[in-house]
């Protein structure tokens, strides 16, 4: 199996992640409220399963992670980097979940391709991109950006990369760090 | 009378266990092959693409047929691996009903002319200058191939080299090639 663009990818991952982990400009100001509740959704996911967020309100911290493409060489790194770091998270109670605008189909077979363990959900009508306010300016996709929501279902913490770059791919150490602080703060 | 009554009985069971009986077989099919299998009711998504040659490829034309369509790159090793098992397919089952697509990704109509001459192949070859069939199919790595039914639906993926040319793939194939449309 040869991975499309695999010369891209590895730049981008060779100079990226280290950028993206150490560069602060991925924190933004935020676009939605923190501590309020975060926007539920309710989405069919590649493996043909109807994912919400609700479900996993008082069990789990929630990662959601929006991407633009499976098709595209830095989203999919991005993914893979949450697929690698999978562990890390479930050993903190974190359920990662990845929506972007890509049909089911397309997504089923993103997923045999990257080997992941979390959900990936399609939103083609784009309404929880709109509703997270990540929607990109070609109005077809996701921007890239990340969502921490704690067990009661509040937006604790969020990264939005969309204007970060497009070869940024963002590490799990900034979100692990912010994980492990909301667990102290209790 | 008795002898019609079980005539009968056995004309239902048997009515009855076929399509179950056929569905394991089909699982079997594609657990041996290593492939992922879809829902009755995932459509393989439709696309319109031109072929290396120039002439028009959709896949609504190709309605009635199975297809087998497999994503691939001249500079993939395993994909050059498995175009010769492609031919092979195309020539043994083609005039049954079984049609193979090569979608290249992303490369000029020119190399894969040259390719498809060097190496004899004479099925569809078709282009993707711009990735857009791929993303649909949400291929990232190559190869990638899939099966299709007569009737459109999506029966399996796999993602990787396959043994296409196997015992238990043209079982599959002539299976789907015995299905109405």
């Amino acid at each position: 199996m040869t991975t499309i663009r695999r010369r891209e990818a590895i730049k981008l991952l060779g100079g990226a992640v280290v950028a993206a982990a150490t560069v602060g400009v991925v924190d933004k100001a935020a676009a939605l409220e923190l501590g309020k509740p975060a926007p539920d959704f309710t989405l069919p996911s590649a493996s043909s399963e109807t994912i919400s967020l609700k479900q996993y309100r008082g069990q789990k911290i929630v990662l959601v992670e929006f991407f633009g493409s499976a098709s595209a060489p830095t989203c999919m790194s991005n993914v893979k980097v949450r697929g690698a770091d999978t562990q890390k998270f479930a050993d903190l109670n974190v359920q990662i979940i990845a929506i972007s605008s890509d049909s089911p189909f397309a997504l089923k077979t993103y997923a045999d391709s990257v080997k992941i363990q979390f959900p990936l959900l399609s939103d083609q009508g784009l309404q929880t991109i709109r509703r997270y306010e990540v929607l990109a300016p070609d109005n077809v996709r996701a921007l890239r950006a990340f969502f921490l929501i704690d067990e009661q279902g509040m937006l604790r913490k969020q990264w939005l990369l969309g204007l970060a770059g497009d070869d940024v791919v963002f590490a799990s150490a900034p979100i692990i760090a912010a994980v492990q602080e909301l667990k102290t703060k209790r | 009378m008795r002898s019609v009554i079980a005539y009968a009985t056995l004309a239902a069971v048997v009515a009855l266990a076929t399509p179950a009986a056929a569905q394991i077989d089909h699982a079997e099919r594609l657990r041996v092959l290593g492939l992922a299998g879809y829902g009755r009711n995932d459509a393989a998504p439709a696309f319109s693409t031109v072929m290396a040659d120039g002439r028009r490829l959709s896949l609504s034309a190709l309605r009635g047929k199975v297809v087998l369509l497999t994503f691939w790159a001249t500079w993939c090793p395993p994909c050059r691996d498995e175009m010769s098992v492609f031919e092979r397919l195309h020539r043994d089952l083609g005039t049954s009903g079984l049609v193979v697509v090569g979608v290249n990704a992303r490369e000029d109509p020119e190399p894969i002319i040259d390719y498809a001459r060097a190496n004899g192949l004479s099925f569809a070859l078709a282009v993707d200058p711009d990735g857009k069939v791929g993303a649909a199919y949400g291929v990232v790595a190559l190869p990638t191939t899939f099966v299709i039914a007569r009737d459109g639906r999506a029966v399996a993926r796999g993602v990787g080299a396959r043994a296409w040319g196997s015992d238990s793939a043209r079982s599959l194939f002539r299976a789907l090639l015995a299905e109405d449309d």
